[in-house]
């Protein structure tokens, strides 16, 4: 390096830029709910307030803390019971992040989680709410605007959550984010539409003369068309309004049959599995849920007594359920993303586990049950974040009498340049290998190398581009 | 909380310097660091998903299904920002890249030992007008060995008896350990190259001076020079040609089998660069040896609370509670007064003790010269501080 050679930069040597670095991040839910070390992946606290998922048992230090899982309440929440278990906490944890997340008002009063983060309108409360909050490692500086997605079990049985998803994202939120939080930009979470569904359980054949009535929603997603069956004996005919009792799967098959040639055909999917009969409504929305008018004999309904009517469940339609705070790395949501059933509406929530239902859970539990029940529904959660790189670009302009001499040791042998080969007339000549970053007290910042010395002599000028990234 | 400044007596800067040890096991075709296997996750990989003898740069991804991996992406942009595994030419090759294509980097990102066999031959390709019609290339792997070309001269300043000379044309064996293992530089007089033939060991390599140069201490040529170390670098340059079994040959190079020698030490280590045709040796297992050099500047700060200093406090439960009702006047705004919590326990019942001004420590907060907070040191116990005791608070900050 010829350290006697400094030439001082120009400002139009010199630019800024910014580019960002993206990470992929999923989150399978087998690493939080799955059959892999579930309990030794999640960590709890005596306090109850929280708990915390890693992606390996935690007390290993292979492990990563990948997010924590809270859950809190408001005042006006149909859970909120101020002798209801550990009523406070929830309170002041929901407090707590809505101050840090919401705000205050201009009376200096928490504001609410508001499901479309338009503050000035009341009646979209979100007042029992989940906070997903992330681990910087893999949040880093914030997550990419459009990228979050979550999918949650919604179905009923505790066992198998995942017979129905409910997709949750903050699809087109790269344009229309928000910018009226504290902590930073926010989109708002939305659900997908969801289509009803019932599963009728033969677990033996019905009796003669039973009947059954589904009622279809039309495309328009308001009208309806509803389809009776009654049930006939052994060998009897199995046509649009009536199927046999006999037959594979306790006179399943047959009702299957019944069922696409009945006048709903059309409306829902039907699905055998043994003696399951699952009938999903084609078109979405909740007024697919549907009552169903039954008195099959050992025929039950969604997990319901034999004999006894239903309703299909889970249509809803596409919602804002919550939030994902960018920089902050936090989601919100809503409890009741995870069911068709409001929890606003004091109705049990499809939370908890076969004995217990959900708001049994949220009123008289400590913290830990709920967010275990929240955990277990977690089938995937993907997202990608971003880190700001920052650069500043100098253009080193060697120009054509410029750079042509070393002071490297070696470069003379005998007073003569090596690199001229003895050529006395030849013009000097000289092999540019590094590019020194000075100081303006001359010292010595950055070193940049080339990755193969360029010829540097009177008849040639030379721009090298120096990036420097912080 | 009041703020005190540091006088240059209170700050010490240090250099701690760690010398973690390595130890690298060879055999078979597989490398285990400091006699580790790595554990089976619960998804049919490594937890890590990376080899034995490999360390996980950024352990991002820890028992993840296969298609479940963390991985970076960036858009090709005009700040020309790109992975490493990119290179240049293909970077600027509008047929695999275009402006606005995503580039992606698989996670994770690891390191491991690694060997470079330089075949001997020429050093450099010969292209000239005389033999235009019949140019001469380079031996296999020559470019890694003319790189070192300076490094290995510039030791002889250092009064070293091993200098490049011919190595350009010589068959050369190069152990290379990442920098991440070893910090700044190998630490001098740690490095141990030991040959096992059938679990005995048969050769024995040492830098006994210190000064870089790898003397046969246990082998047929005891005493011999047989390579070199170039402990900044960290690469291992072995030379040694003799033999080291005695009868004893494998295929170490390729199908026909020859003795071991130091040329051969590390068959079974990922090779760089043209690959080594070796084949299945069981019977030569190898120890790599050697301790890092790793500096951490310290700064230590000493925090004196002396007699009469720091014995009020800011906390809002440190005054009594009262209501503050103001007074407001057309001009005038007064608050009133608040009393000092009195929390001198008093050793008898129903008395209370005399008033005595009592804080105690809890934090201290260290900020720069324009007064913001950038380091919070928290003491296992709060100290109790009153005007007649002082205390000194020693605090490290480690880089």
């Amino acid at each position: 390096m010829a350290n006697t050679f400094f030439k001082s930069f120009a400002e139009s040597d010199r630019t800024s830029s910014r580019t960002l670095l993206h990470e992929a991040i999923p989150i399978t839910g087998t690493l939080v709910s799955g059959t892999y070390n579930a309990n030794d992946n999640v960590k709890a606290f005596s306090h109850e307030m929280f708990k915390s998922v890693y992606d390996y048992p935690y007390l290993s230090s292979s492990a990563n803390h990948i997010f924590d899982v809270s859950y809190g309440f408001d005042t006006t929440s149909d859970y909120y019971n101020a002798t209801s278990s550990q009523a406070s906490k929830k309170l002041n944890m929901y407090t707590q992040m809505a101050q840090v997340l919401a705000g205050f008002d201009t009376s200096g009063s928490v504001r609410s989680f508001d499901t479309d983060g338009n503050y000035s309108t009341d009646g979209d409360k979100m007042n029992s709410v989940f906070f997903v909050s992330f681990s910087r490692l893999l949040v880093k500086d914030e997550i990419k605007k459009g990228s979050f997605s979550m999918q949650l079990g919604t179905a009923t049985a505790y066992e198998e959550p995942f017979g129905a998803i409910n997709t949750i994202t903050d699809v087109s939120a790269l344009t229309s984010y928000k910018i009226n939080s504290p902590a930073g930009e926010f989109g708002i979470l939305n659900q997908s539409a969801g289509t009803a569904y019932a599963s009728f359980n033969f677990t033996n054949s019905p009796v003669i003369g039973n009947t059954v009535t589904v009622i279809g929603l039309q495309a328009d997603g308001t009208n309806t068309t509803s389809a009776s069956f009654t049930v006939t004996g052994n060998g009897g005919t199995t046509d649009a309004n009536e199927f046999a009792r006999n037959g594979a799967g306790n006179g399943a098959a047959n009702f299957v049959t019944a069922l696409a040639a009945s006048p709903i055909a059309t409306l829902v999917t039907v699905t055998r599995d043994g003696n399951v009969v699952t009938i999903t409504q084609t078109n979405t929305g909740p007024n697919g849920n549907t009552a169903i008018v039954s008195n099959l004999a050992n025929v039950s309904i969604n997990g319901g007594t034999a004999a006894a009517s239903g309703t299909f469940v889970h249509g809803r339609s596409a919602a804002g359920v919550g939030h994902i705070y960018y920089q902050a790395g936090i989601a919100v949501l809503t409890a009741s993303a995870l069911g068709t059933t409001a929890m606003a509406a004091g109705t049990p929530a499809e939370i908890g586990n076969e004995e217990t239902d959900d708001r049994f859970l949220i009123v008289n539990s400590g913290s830990n049950p709920i967010n275990d029940a929240f955990i277990h529904r977690i089938q995937n959660i993907q997202f990608n974040n971003t880190t700001e790189l920052n650069s500043t670009i100098y253009f080193c302009r060697a120009n054509h009498n410029e750079f042509n001499y070393s002071s490297n040791p070696t470069y003379l042998s005998d007073s003569k340049i090596v690199v001229k080969a003895n050529e006395l007339m030849m013009p000097p000549r000289s092999y540019a290998t590094t590019v020194g970053l000075y100081s303006a007290d001359n010292e010595l910042l950055a070193v940049a190398k080339l990755s193969e010395p360029l010829r540097k002599d009177p008849t040639n000028e030379l721009t090298l581009r120096v990036r420097l990234d912080y | 909380m009041s703020l005190k400044r540091f006088e240059p007596q209170d700050l010490i800067y240090n250099t701690l310097v760690a010398k973690p040890s390595y130890n690298f096991t060879i055999h078979s075709g597989s490398v285990y660091k400091n006699d580790e296997v790595l554990t089976d996750g619960d998804f049919s990989n490594k937890i890590k998903h990376v080899s034995d003898g490999d360390v996980s740069l950024h352990e991002l991804n820890v028992n993840r299904p296969a298609d479940s991996l963390v991985y970076g992406f960036i858009e090709k942009g005009t700040t020309r920002y790109a992975y490493r595994t990119i290179s240049t030419s293909q970077f600027d090759d509008a047929s695999q890249f275009q402006y606005g294509n995503v580039l992606t980097q698989s996670y994770p990102a690891k390191a491991s030992i690694s060997r470079i066999y330089v075949k001997s031959g020429p050093e450099i390709d010969d292209r000239t007008f005389a033999n235009i019609e019949t140019p001469t290339a380079a031996a296999s792997n020559k470019k890694y060995i003319r790189a070192l070309k300076n490094v290995i001269n510039s030791r002889e300043l250092l009064g070293q008896s091993f200098t490049y000379n011919d190595l350009g044309t010589k068959e050369v064996n190069l152990i290379c350990i990442p920098g991440i293992f070893y910090g700044s530089k190998i630490d001098k007089g740690s490095i141990e190259l030991n040959h096992y033939i059938t679990g005995t060991l048969a050769a024995q390599l040492k830098d006994t001076n210190n000064d870089g140069v790898l003397y046969e201490s246990v082998g047929p040529q005891s005493g011999s020079i047989a390579g070199m170390a170039l402990y900044e670098q960290g690469i291992m340059v072995l030379t040694g040609s003799w033999s080291l079994g005695t009868g004893y040959t494998d295929q170490f190079f390729s199908a026909a089998s020859v003795a071991p020698s130091w040329l051969s030490f590390g068959t079974g280590i990922s090779t760089v660069g043209t690959a080594v045709d070796s084949r299945s040796v069981v019977a030569s297992s190898y120890a790599v040896n050697f301790k890092g050099t790793n500096k951490i500047p310290t700064l230590t700060m000493m925090a004196f609370a002396e007699k009469g200093e720091h014995n009020f406090s800011n906390n809002p439960s440190f005054l009594e509670l009262k209501s503050t009702t103001a007074t407001t006047g057309s001009q005038s705004y007064s608050q009133s007064g608040r009393k000092i919590k009195n929390i001198v326990k008093s050793p008898y019942t129903h008395q209370s003790a005399s008033f005595h001004n009592i804080t105690y420590i809890s934090k201290v907060g260290i900020y720069d010269e324009n007064k913001n907070l950038i380091a919070i040191a928290t003491l296992a116990n709060p100290v109790k501080k009153t005007p007649n005791r002082d205390y000194l608070i020693k605090m490290r900050l480690d880089f």
